[in-house]
């Protein structure tokens, strides 16, 4: 077959490309860990979650350098996160625990590539690590309903010897600064 | 139309005596004919605000066994309604709570002395049902605690209103499907309590009926000296007047008139008016409006006859000549021209003398110069193929290590 030579070219540019394509995505998996959210998380019932870990939602520690905040997302708020904000802490892994019992709703950490899918009577299981103390603005970025515009919430991110200490004297709420008032729409 | 069969069988037994027994078991409470009086429980200063899916209308279930009133249904802002909002009820009427969405409760807010409903303080989800026998007369308040704020609260009204000597409205088959043009299917056995209103408001062509072919509402209950403004909110519809109590002299609106249109009636004597839109009639697209002031059932065996086929009046006739006219004639012509094509039928004597024009060919030229493979460089597709590489390239870095990788922190797994 007679191939014309800048066809030949055209041919290996694009293999090129390719390769750059996936080299790139391994890069990025492997040298920097940044993965999605997988299919770890159980199941739970949508309808009742007062028997499960998000009948009382908030955050804890695993272990020592493993801190885990169970979050509900629900019409028009996340809880905790929308009336106090989620406290973490910085330098260490933090695993959010996310479910919805209404709609599904989204988990944005703007800003950042932390950004999920909350489904009803799905756990979603993401994990990352804050490297310095700040605030990040949380919101949801799928239609959920009358009052999605107003769902909001806020992350703290705080030294982690100070949440350690403040875990202990059980004063963790404290930490944060005021989040301000409930958006419209929430619980009257 | 699902109404208790006592009631319904006395309704027709006679009017006055309808209305004497309807009296009786209404019980007291709310003046006859009058609205009911909530005291602004559904207006925008009182405790969480306006009802938004509350449009100054208390649906009329008096007579009925039993009520359904949807919780979570849609309405201000999302489902949190209560359907209806407010709604009459004769005493002893069992009235059925239907949750069709989640995490709604019925809080008591008012009720009149001596009952003590208690409502449902526990938040429950959709499917869940409740009922509770209404037995005191007078005006009861209940709201959704988690959704106040929204707007969320209802009325349950028991006795008084259509049984207190108004009159009942009675349709008789006018709603039916062997009523006169058949089955109306926007009425669900509800009659609009507009009383105590001055201005009414029937849209004519709202959605119902498999279309833009119904009148909204279909059954409407007003005081004499209402004026009712029909509104076109689509094209071509009328009103026919069917039936009139005696010395009525409505005339409808017989000129097909379009969206935009508006006509305006104050009528006076008690009664049942029946009406229709004639190029609709057969869609179901019929209506009727009850004056109060008067035994019901003045018209009430009106609108028997029909029912399998409509009038054949010109409008009728147009609809199925017209198509006919031009289908009848493609048909036949395709089913000719099909079997001329598969040689079925002979045509020939159609054409003879003509033969099909010869088809000629372009004539083929040489190259002026003739270029081998290997010698043609097209540079210019080369370039342009360059350019768009390095744009992919310069996208991709951008978008994967630029925005993605380089806005931390990550989801780590």
């Amino acid at each position: 077959m007679d191939i014309h030579r800048y066809e030949k070219i055209w041919i290996g540019v694009s293999l090129v490309f390719i390769v750059g394509l996936m080299a790139s995505i391994v890069y990025g998996v492997v040298a920097v860990g940044a993965t999605t959210v997988g299919d770890s998380g159980e199941t739970v019932a949508a309808n009742d979650l007062s028997n499960t870990t998000f009948g009382d939602p908030g955050g804890h520690w695993a272990s020592d350098d493993h801190y885990v905040v169970n979050v509900v997302a629900q019409q028009f708020q996340f809880r905790p996160g929308t009336r106090e904000p989620v406290v973490v802490p910085a330098n260490t892994t933090v695993t959010f625990r996310l479910t919805s019992p209404d709609v599904v709703h989204g988990f944005e950490v703007v800003g950042t590539s932390v950004n999920a899918m909350v489904i009803p009577g799905q756990v979603t299981v993401a994990t990352t690590r804050f490297d310095r103390p700040t605030t990040y603005g949380v919101v949801c970025n799928e239609y959920c309903g009358a009052g999605h515009q107003n769902m909001e919430g806020q992350i703290v991110v705080v030294p982690r010897e100070t949440l350690r200490n403040a875990s202990a004297n059980g004063t963790a709420a404290s930490l944060a600064p005021p989040a301000g008032d409930a958006p419209d729409g929430g619980v009257a | 139309m699902r109404r208790g069969p006592t009631r319904r069988g006395f309704l027709r037994a006679g009017a006055t005596t309808a209305a004497a027994l309807a009296a009786g078991a209404a019980g007291t409470g709310v003046a006859a004919g009058q609205s009911a009086d909530y005291g602004g429980w559904f207006t925008s200063d009182s405790k969480g605000g306006e009802v938004k899916n509350y449009d100054g209308t208390t649906v009329d279930k008096t007579g009925q066994d039993t009520v359904t009133v949807e919780v979570g249904a849609q309405g201000n802002g999302g489902t949190y309604a209560y359907a209806p909002p407010a709604v009459r009820v004769s005493p002893g009427t069992e009235v059925v709570f239907e949750w069709t969405s989640n995490t709604h409760n019925i809080v008591v807010e008012d009720q009149p002395s001596g009952a003590n409903w208690e409502g449902v303080s526990e938040i429950k989800n959709s499917g869940y049902t409740y009922s509770y026998t209404f037995e005191t007369a007078g005006v009861y308040k209940y709201y959704c605690d988690p959704h106040l704020g929204l707007g969320m609260k209802g009325a349950v009204v028991v006795g008084g209103g259509s049984g207190g000597g108004g009159g009942s409205p009675e349709w008789g088959d006018w709603f039916t499907s062997s009523g006169k043009g058949g089955e109306v299917k926007n009425y669900d056995g509800t009659t609009v309590d507009k009383t105590g209103q001055s201005d009414v408001t029937v849209e004519v062509g709202a959605d119902g009926n498999g279309g833009t072919y119904a009148y909204a509402p279909p059954a409407l209950k007003v005081d004499p000296g209402t004026t009712v403004h029909f509104e076109w909110t689509s094209n071509t519809h009328n009103i026919v007047v069917e039936d009139q109590p005696g010395g009525a002299n409505w005339e409808g609106v017989s000129e097909i008139k379009n969206s935009g249109y508006t006509y305006s009636y104050t009528f006076e004597t008690s009664g049942t008016y029946l009406y229709y839109c004639d190029p609709h009639l057969g869609l179901g697209m019929k209506a009727g409006i009850f004056v109060t002031g008067a035994s019901g059932g003045s018209g009430a065996a009106a609108g028997g006859g029909g029912g399998l086929l409509p009038d054949l009046n010109w409008w009728n006739a147009a609809w199925i000549v017209g198509p006919s006219a031009v289908a009848v004639p493609t048909i036949a012509a395709y089913v000719l021209w099909d079997s001329w094509r598969a040689g079925d039928v002979s045509l020939d004597w159609l054409l003879e003398g003509e033969t099909p024009p010869e088809t000629v060919e372009a004539p083929q030229y040489e190259p002026e110069r003739r270029i081998e493979h290997d010698d043609y460089d097209p540079w210019g597709t080369a370039s342009l193929i360059a350019v768009y590489t390095a744009i992919l390239v310069v996208a991709w870095i951008l978008l994967y290590f630029v925005e993605f990788l380089g806005r931390g922190p990550h989801i780590l797994g």
